[in-house]
C-alpha cells in the first residue's frame, strides 16, 4: 500500500544454445519487463537488428490470417497451440502453411466468384432478351442489321453522362434498359459507317459487352427460355460450391486459429529477442522483475538452459540506475478499479507514493459528500453491482469501475442519511444536517475537509521526498516542509482570531520567517543540498522572480482551499435540483392523468438528476483530486510494468 | 466574429504549421544541394536535413537505391500530411484524409504494375511508400494474390473496386495497364472533387483554391497528354478525364481533343496574364512544349500554396499550402536526385525544379 511493488533489476547470462528456450521460459512466467537495448552499454552493440526483420514479418503474418479468417467468414479468435517455439525459424514455417492455405482458400473463393459473374452475364443475358421478347425476329437476324449497328453492354451509371457527352461527332442511341449494383445494361444503336466512333467512346466509358451466346438462337423468347435454363444450372454449381467451401472453411479454420496463437507468440518472442544484448556467443537478458517473483525466475530460467544460464540480481537503483524502473502497483482488491483513475493523470514513479489508496477514499467521500440521497445512492449501487456482476454484456469490460461505482452509491447513500434526503424528498427520514438549511455550516465543513485533503496532499509530497531521498530539496519546496508550516500559519492567522479573539505573537513571527524562507527556496536549497551557484542568473531578476512566485503560492494556498466549497455548493444544488422535479411534479393538474404525470415527472426528473448530475459532481471530484490533491506531490511521470509474455488463449 | 472563431479555431494549428514550414529546406540548402558535384553528394548533404530519415530508412533494406530514397521521400511527405490532419476536425479533416489517399493510389498503382509484371512480393513491397500504421488498404494481403486477376477481385469492396472491375476487361484485351490506372485515378479524384465541394465559407474557397486547381491542372494534363502521347480519339479523351472541376469541363476538354492549343485552354482558364506562356514558342516538339506545360502550371499550384501560407493565417489555406509546398518540395528532390544521377549540371537540374528561382 502507499507504494509500487518492489524491484529487482536482473541479468539473465544465457548461452547461445539456450537463449530460445530461456527467451520461451521467461516470456511463459510474463515477469521480466525488459530494459531498452541503449541502455545496455557494450552488451548493445550487439543487439539482434535481424530480429526486427522478423518481427515485421510476423506482424504481416498476424494480418495475412485475419484477413484470411475474415474472408473465410471466420471469427477472428485464436485456438490454444502447443509447441516449441522457435522464432528465428518459425517464421518459415508458418509462411509455407499459410501459403498453402491462402492458395486453397484462394482457389475456392475465385471459383465462387467466377460461378457468380457466370450468374450474373446469364441474368443480363436473359434481361436483355426480356427487352427483345416482343420481336417476332430471329436472334440471327438481330445479329446482323443491315443498316444499324448494335452494341450490348453493361457500364457503370456514374459513366453514362460522360458517354453521351462524349458523343458529339455522330448521330447515335443509348437506351439504358436495365440498372443494377451501380451499373446499367444498355443497348447502343448507330449507322454501320459510325460503328469504330461509337466503339471506342463505349470502351473508353468502360462498357462491357454483352455478347448474346452464339449458341442461342431462335426467337428472342426461345433464347429467353435457354438462358434461364443455363443461369438455373449455374445458380445449381454456385450452390454446390458453397457448401463445398463451407467444408473445407471448417476444416482449415482451426488450423488457422492455431497458427495465429503461434505467430503471436513467436511475434512477441522476436520483439523480445531485439531488445536482448549479445557479446559472442552469449546474450543478456537485462530487465526488471517482482522481488518477490525472482525466486521462481531464476528457477525457470535454471530449468530451461540446465543450468548453464545464469541470474544476477540487484536491488532496483530507481532514476539512478541504467534505466527508469517500471511500476508495478499493488492495492488490495478495493482499491485496484481505482488504479486507472490514477494511471489516467500518470503512472507513479517507482521511488514516489502510490497514492491510489488516498484517492480511493477520499473520492468516494467526496462524491458522497455532493451527491448526498439516500434513494440515489442505492440505485448508483444497484447499478454498480449490474456492472460489477457483468449482467450488461455491453458493460462488462468496464466490470472493476463498478465497484467504484458502488463505493461511491454507499458513500452517496450515507451522506443522504446525513441530510435526511431519498429521491429529493426531505421529509420522509429526519436529517443531521439539511443543505437547503444549513448552507453555511456546510460549506464551512466543505472548506473543513479541503483543508484535511490539502493537508494529506502536503504530507504525501514529504513522504515521496523521503523515498526517493530526496529530502533536502522538500524542505524549502512550497509544497514541502516550510510550505505546509506556512499553510499552517495562515489557517491559523484566520481561525485564532475566530477562535480565541486575538492573534499570538509567536504567528506572525512564524509567517514572516517562513515567507522569507520560501522567498529565497532557491538558493536556500541549493545550500543545502549543496549545489553551487545558489542563484542562477543575476540577483534583481531572481528577487522579481521570486516576489511573483510567492505571491502566486499565496494566491494558490488560497485558491486550493476555496476550491473545496464547491464540495458544499454541489451538495446543495442536488437538494436544490431534486426541489425543482418535485415543484414541476405540483404544477401537472389533479385527477387520474395528472397523478400518472406526476409521477413520471417524479421518475424522469430523479433519472436525469442521477445521470446528469452524477456525471458533473463525479467530473468536478476528479477535478479536486487532480488539481488540488495530486498537484500537491504527484508527478506520474514513472513507466508502467509491461512484462514480457506470451499471448494465452 | 466570425474572424475571432476563426482566430480561436486555427491559432494553435497555424502556429503548429508554421512550425512544421520551417523544416521544409531553405534557399540556402537548396543552392547547396544543386551545386553538389554528384548525387553521393547531393545524398549526404541531404542525410544532414530532415530528410536524412529518408535515406537512413531506405538503408535498412541494404545499400541505398536512389529508388528507395525517393519513396521513402514520399512516405515523410505523406506523414506529414497526416500531422497535419490530425491537426483539424470535421470537414477539413475528411478533405486532408482524402487528399492523403493519392499516396495510396501511388501505392495502388505500383502495385497493378508488380502484378502486371509479375513480381514477387517482396519486390513489389520495395516500390510501395511506406505508409506507416495509418493505411486503408490491407497491403500485405493484396501483395499475396497471385495475379491481378484475383487482386482486382480482392479490391472489390474497396472504393476502388469497381472502376478496376470494369476497365479490368480492357486490360485483358489490351495488356495495357492504361485502362486500369485511369480508372483508378478518376475513381480517386472524383472523390477528391467531392471533398472539396463539400466545404463551405471560407475554408471550402481555400480548398477549391489550391486542391480544386490541383484538379484542374490535372484534367487539363490529362487531356493534352491523351491527345499527343497516346493520340486518342475526343470521344475517349472525354471520358478518360473527369467530367468537371473547379473551372474545367467538358466543353474545355473537348477543345482539346479536337486541337486547341495550350495558350487559348489556359486563358480561357485563368485568364490572359496568368502565365508567362514563352515556353510554347521555345518548344521544339511536343513533348517539351508538355514539359513546359506541365512545369508552368506546377509553378502556378507553387505559387498559389506560398500565398496562401502568406495570407490570412486563421483559415485552412495556411494548412493547404503547407501540404502543397512539402509535396512539390519532394517533387523537386526528386528532381535533384535524378538529375545528378544522370549527371545534368545544375542550371540544367535548375530549369526543372518547380519552386527553385535564381
Amino acid at each position: 500500500m502507499f507504494a509500487p511493488v518492489e524491484m529487482s533489476e536482473l541479468d539473465i547470462f544465457v548461452p547461445e544454445g539456450d537463449i530460445d528456450a530461456v527467451a520461451e521460459a521467461v516470456a511463459r512466467l510474463g515477469v521480466v519487463h525488459l530494459q531498452d537495448p541503449g541502455s545496455l552499454g557494450r552488451w548493445g552493440e550487439g543487439v539482434g537488428t535481424e530480429w526486427l526483420g522478423r518481427v515485421s514479418t510476423y506482424a504481416a503474418q498476424e494480418r495475412r490470417t485475419d484477413e484470411l479468417l475474415d474472408r473465410m467468414g471466420i471469427e477472428c479468435v485464436a485456438r490454444s497451440w502447443e509447441g516449441r517455439l522457435a522464432p528465428a525459424d518459425d517464421l518459415v514455417a508458418i509462411e509455407e502453411e499459410l501459403q498453402e492455405i491462402e492458395e486453397e482458400v484462394h482457389a475456392l473463393i475465385e471459383r465462387e466468384a467466377e460461378l457468380k459473374r457466370e450468374i450474373r452475364h446469364w441474368e443480363l443475358v436473359a434481361k436483355s432478351l426480356s427487352s427483345l421478347a416482343p420481336l417476332s425476329v430471329s436472334i440471327s437476324d438481330l445479329r446482323q442489321l443491315e443498316l444499324l449497328h448494335l452494341i450490348a453492354g453493361t457500364i457503370p451509371t456514374e459513366n453514362l453522362a460522360r458517354l453521351e457527352a462524349s458523343l458529339f461527332r455522330i448521330p447515335y442511341a443509348i437506351i439504358p434498359v436495365h440498372r443494377y449494383d451501380g451499373h446499367a445494361l444498355v443497348f447502343g444503336f448507330c449507322a454501320h459507317e459510325d460503328a469504330p466512333i461509337l466503339e471506342r467512346a463505349l470502351e473508353s466509358a468502360f462498357l462491357e459487352p454483352l455478347a448474346l451466346p452464339d449458341e442461342l438462337g431462335g426467337t428472342p423468347r426461345e433464347a429467353l427460355a435457354e438462358a434461364y435454363e443455363r443461369l438455373g444450372g449455374a445458380q445449381t454449381e454456385v450452390a454446390l460450391l458453397q457448401e463445398q467451401c463451407q467444408e473445407r472453411f471448417q476444416h482449415l479454420g482451426p488450423r488457422l486459429q492455431s497458427m495465429l496463437t503461434r505467430v503471436r507468440r513467436d511475434h512477441a518472442l522476436a520483439d523480445a529477442r531485439a531488445r536482448f544484448g549479445r557479446t559472442g556467443e552469449a546474450y543478456l537478458i537485462a530487465g526488471w522483475a517482482p522481488k518477490e517473483r525472482v525466486a521462481e525466475l531464476k528457477s525457470a530460467v535454471e530449468e530451461a538452459s540446465e543450468g548453464r544460464a545464469t541470474v544476477e540480481e540487484r536491488p532496483a537503483r530507481g532514476m539512478d540506475g541504467r534505466a527508469r524502473v517500471p511500476t508495478l502497483l499493488k492495492n488490495s482488491k478495493l482499491f485496484t478499479p481505482l488504479e486507472a483513475l490514477v494511471t489516467t493523470y500518470g503512472t507513479p514513479g517507482y521511488r514516489e507514493i502510490d497514492p491510489t489508496p488516498i484517492l480511493g477514499i477520499t473520492f468516494v467521500l467526496m462524491f458522497g459528500s455532493m451527491f448526498g440521497d439516500l434513494g440515489h445512492g442505492l440505485v448508483l449501487v444497484a447499478l454498480g453491482a449490474l456492472v460489477a456482476l457483468r449482467v450488461i454484456p455491453q458493460l462488462a469490460s468496464m466490470a472493476q469501475m463498478g465497484t467504484v461505482l458502488i463505493g461511491c452509491g454507499l458513500s452517496s447513500a450515507l451522506f443522504g442519511l446525513l441530510y435526511g434526503s431519498v429521491f429529493g424528498m426531505e421529509e420522509l427520514i429526519p436529517h443531521v444536517l439539511s443543505p437547503m438549511h444549513d448552507m453555511l455550516i456546510l460549506l464551512g465543513a466543505a472548506v473543513g475537509l479541503g483543508v484535511l485533503v490539502l493537508n494529506i496532499g502536503f504530507f504525501c509530497r514529504l513522504a515521496s521526498a523521503a523515498r526517493s531521498r530526496t529530502i533536502l530539496e522538500a524542505i524549502f519546496d512550497r509544497n514541502g516542509i516550510v510550505g505546509l508550516l506556512l499553510y499552517w500559519c495562515l489557517l491559523a492567522l484566520l481561525v485564532l482570531p475566530m477562535v480565541a479573539g486575538s492573534l499570538p505573537g509567536w504567528v506572525a513571527g512564524a509567517l514572516g520567517m517562513l515567507t522569507l524562507a520560501l522567498l529565497f527556496a532557491e538558493p536556500l536549497t541549493n545550500l543545502v543540498t549543496g549545489r553551487r551557484p545558489l542563484v542562477h542568473g543575476s540577483l534583481g531578476m531572481f528577487l522579481v522572480q521570486s516576489f511573483f512566485e510567492l505571491f502566486e503560492t499565496f494566491i494558490g494556498y488560497a485558491s486550493n482551499t476555496l476550491s473545496f466549497v464547491r464540495l458544499g455548493a454541489f451538495a446543495v444544488a442536488h437538494a436544490g435540483l431534486s426541489m425543482v422535479v418535485f415543484i414541476l411534479a405540483d404544477l401537472v393538474g389533479s385527477g387520474a392523468a395528472g397523478s400518472v404525470l406526476r409521477v413520471l415527472i417524479i421518475v424522469g426528473g430523479n433519472i436525469v438528476v442521477i445521470g446528469f448530475e452524477g456525471l458533473i459532481v463525479a467530473i468536478q471530484t476528479m477535478r479536486l483530486e487532480y488539481y488540488e490533491l495530486f498537484g500537491k506531490f504527484f508527478a506520474g511521470e514513472g513507466t508502467p510494468f509491461k512484462p514480457l509474455t506470451l499471448y494465452t488463449v | 466574429m466570425v474572424i475571432g472563431l476563426d482566430a480561436v479555431r486555427y491559432a494553435a494549428v497555424n502556429a503548429r504549421v508554421r512550425g512544421m514550414r520551417s523544416q521544409l529546406l531553405d534557399r540556402a540548402t537548396w543552392r547547396a544541394l544543386l551545386t553538389t558535384d554528384d548525387l553521393d553528394s547531393a545524398m549526404v548533404l541531404l542525410r544532414t536535413s530532415v530528410y536524412g530519415q529518408a535515406i537512413a530508412a531506405a538503408e535498412q533494406r541494404g545499400a541505398v537505391s536512389l529508388e528507395q530514397v525517393e519513396r521513402h521521400l514520399w512516405g515523410i511527405v505523406a506523414r506529414n500530411c497526416q500531422r497535419v490532419m490530425a491537426l483539424t476536425g470535421g470537414g477539413n479533416r475528411a478533405l486532408l484524409l482524402t487528399w492523403w489517399r493519392h499516396f495510396e493510389l501511388e501505392n495502388l498503382k505500383a502495385m497493378l504494375r508488380g502484378f502486371d509484371q509479375s513480381m514477387s512480393p517482396e519486390r513489389i513491397g520495395g516500390f510501395l511508400i511506406p505508409l506507416g500504421e495509418r493505411f486503408t488498404l490491407p497491403w500485405d494481403t493484396l501483395l499475396r494474390e497471385h495475379s491481378l486477376g484475383s487482386l482486382i477481385d480482392r479490391l472489390a469492396t474497396t472504393r476502388y473496386g469497381s472502376a478496376l472491375r470494369a476497365a479490368y476487361p480492357l486490360y485483358q484485351r489490351d495488356r495495357s495497364l492504361f485502362a486500369l490506372e485511369i480508372a483508378a485515378d478518376i475513381r480517386y479524384y472524383r472523390d477528391l472533387a467531392a471533398a472539396i465541394m463539400r466545404l463551405r465559407g471560407d475554408d471550402g474557397k481555400d480548398a477549391r483554391r489550391l486542391l480544386g486547381t490541383r484538379l484542374d491542372m490535372l484534367n487539363i494534363l490529362w487531356a493534352f497528354r491523351h491527345r499527343i502521347y497516346y493520340g486518342l480519339s475526343p470521344e475517349e479523351i472525354i471520358n478518360y478525364t473527369l467530367w468537371h472541376t473547379i473551372r474545367t469541363d467538358v466543353d474545355l476538354v473537348r477543345d482539346i481533343a479536337l486541337g486547341d492549343d495550350p495558350a487559348a485552354i489556359l486563358a480561357r482558364v485563368w485568364g490572359e496574364e496568368a502565365f508567362d506562356l514563352s515556353f510554347l514558342e521555345d518548344a521544339q516538339s511536343d513533348g517539351e512544349m508538355m514539359l513546359g506545360l506541365e512545369l508552368t502550371l506546377h509553378r502556378y499550384w507553387h505559387s498559389l500554396a506560398t500565398g496562401a501560407m502568406g495570407g490570412y493565417p486563421f483559415g485552412l489555406g495556411a494548412l493547404l499550402g503547407y501540404v502543397v509546398l512539402g509535396e512539390l518540395e519532394a517533387q523537386d528532390l526528386v528532381t535533384v536526385l535524378e538529375g545528378k544521377g544522370m549527371g545534368w549540371s545544375h542550371e540544367r537540374i535548375s530549369e526543372h525544379l518547380i519552386g527553385w528561382e535564381e
